[in-house]
């Protein structure tokens, strides 16, 4: 991942105003539940509003539901009870494909992402399920690579990048779908401190509204100006990065420990 | 490196090939696949005892493996990934069929022995062609052939999901049998008491990793028809492609071309 040039794959424009009335919020969770057939539930009545443009961190020990969560807010998982509603449509089988143009979800593993034969096939994926033309979403690949500092590997196969290559293009992958809300699931996981540190740059330079599920807290700080913390499947607290994560008592009874002194996010 | 891990990377090698531009893989996926697919109906229409006529249809092999810059490292992995079925195919008949067929260099040898050696010849080249089709075609290419020459195309989506649940099974066996032999101390191979518990535990990994790489296609848009990365063109040349190499099999399908050479130059009669 080379210097990020954010500019390139902002949201689209008109994703960002259509079927929303102003001031309805980016994403907005009510009395979410969902119980796995082997298990005890894994969300309990959560509730969050994220309005757009927001960073916010979902944290957590293992378990806690955050991944679960996400996985609500691109419809891989559907409430079992409760809402979910994104830019103000109500997420159902109905909406699934409308969600998922607006939510791009960064799935935890790279490797579980990308399976074409190059990684600009990969890329264009996306963008040619959403029927655009080979140019436009050739385009939109380029441009996407480029975003994330990884033109140079656009002829490359996937299997055969580096870990801090395979997140940039699974983001991009994301991007060239022109999401308004970004969904990422640990996307610091696997990678080493330099690949860690230009993550961080990128995911600040976004301007979309962004949702990051991490164990992370350091990154949570950096990026995130909100930080909601999940204990057994509900909302334990959520509040500013900076008091959140500045309660060790918290951290320490929610299973997580506290960050090192990092410059928090705007 | 094991040999599991090779035959892998032999076989992500020919996703990387197919991406790469050559005169072969400018060639319409369908106007490939259909000559591939005539090619290997004549090599499976020859009499079970005749070996130097199958000698000319090599002549495919070698010319897309030119024409497609594919290494000959690679399509001789794959070929020993097959060569095992070959070998069961074939290795009975010098047994079962023992009345004497050929005479060669004044040693006579049997129906079995020359039904076997065809086998191999067979495979060899049917295997060779399929692999430098794919190698310069690529799955998804493949698919969408296959969906345009109306497979249904439920077919088609499997098969690609099935090309790529194959290196998620293969990454985890690979996982597996690491961690064993990480642990295993003096004993290098798996006990037989072992293989089943093995095997479940590679099945439902395999299946959640598998669940996981869906869930992300899904999350891409995906609704069971794989887009294709670059258009489906039937151009000229791809007509002359399958006329002249349709022309060739049925020449040497038709003609015993060595025999007749040979004939020619000893000045043998008809």
């Amino acid at each position: 991942m080379n210097a990020p040039q954010a500019p390139h794959i902002a949201p689209e424009p008109a994703n960002r105003g259509r079927r929303r009335a102003a001031g309805v919020p980016a994403i907005d969770v009510h009395a979410l539940c969902h119980v796995y057939a082997e298990g005890p539930a894994a969300l309990s009545g959560v509730d969050l509003c994220i309005e757009a443009g927001e960073a916010v961190a979902i944290v957590g020990a293992n378990g806690a539901g955050k991944s679960t969560l996400l996985q609500h807010l691109n419809g891989l998982l559907l409430p079992a009870a409760g809402s979910v509603h994104i830019e103000g449509i109500e997420l159902g089988p109905r909406t699934l494909a409308e969600v998922r143009r607006r939510v791009g979800y960064v799935f935890q593993d790279a490797d579980d992402q990308l399976f074409m034969p190059t990684v600009r096939d990969d890329v264009a994926f996306g963008p040619l399920n959403q029927g655009l033309s080979l140019e436009e979403a050739h385009g939109r690949t380029d441009t996407a690579l480029a975003g994330v500092g990884a033109a140079h590997l656009a002829s490359r196969a996937p299997y055969r990048l580096s870990g801090g290559e395979k997140r940039a293009v699974a983001i991009a992958g994301v991007l060239a779908m022109r999401p308004s809300i970004l969904v990422l699931d640990e996307p610091s996981s696997g990678l080493d401190p330099l690949g860690r540190e230009r993550l961080i740059g990128l995911l600040r330079s976004f301007t979309h509204t962004r949702v990051i599920a991490t164990h992370d807290l350091d990154l949570a700080l950096q990026v995130c100006a909100r930080v909601v913390v999940l204990q057994h499947g509900q909302c334990a607290a959520q509040g500013a990065a900076a008091e959140i994560l500045g309660d060790g008592a918290l951290l320490r009874r929610c299973g997580l420990a506290a960050p090192s002194d990092q410059e928090p996010a705007r | 490196m094991g040999r599991l891990a090779t035959a892998l990377q032999d076989l992500r090698a020919l996703d990387t090939l197919a991406a790469r531009d050559t005169p072969l893989s400018r060639r319409d996926p369908r106007a490939k696949l259909l000559v591939t697919l005539l090619f290997v109906i004549t090599l499976m229409s020859f009499d079970r005892y005749r070996v130097a006529a199958l000698l000319p249809l090599a002549l495919f092999p070698v010319v897309l493996a030119a024409q497609g810059a594919v290494p000959a490292r690679t399509i001789a992995h794959l070929l020993m990934l097959a060569a095992p079925f070959a070998l069961l195919v074939g290795l009975a008949n010098p047994w079962i069929d023992s009345a004497p067929q050929l005479l060669l260099a004044g040693i006579e040898l049997s129906g079995g022995w020359v039904s076997f050696v065809s086998i191999l010849l067979r495979v060899t080249l049917s295997v060779s062609a399929t692999v430098l089709m794919l190698g310069c075609t690529g799955m998804p290419a493949l698919c969408a052939a296959l969906a345009r020459l109306r497979v249904p195309q439920v077919l088609c989506t499997q098969l690609l999901l099935l090309h790529r649940y194959l290196f998620v099974l293969g990454d985890e066996a690979q996982r597996l049998t690491t961690a064993y032999r990480l642990r295993a101390g003096r004993r290098p191979r798996l006990p037989l008491q072992h293989f089943a518990a093995l095997g479940g535990q590679l099945l439902l990994r395999a299946h959640e990793r598998a669940t996981r790489l869906h869930q992300a296609m899904l999350a891409r848009g995906f609704t069971g028809q794989l887009p294709l990365a670059r258009p489906l063109q039937w151009q000229q040349g791809d007509t002359l492609f399958v006329g002249l190499w349709s022309s060739w099999f049925l020449l040497a399908r038709g003609i015993d071309l060595p025999q007749a050479l040979g004939r020619l130059a000893t000045g043998a009669g008809p």
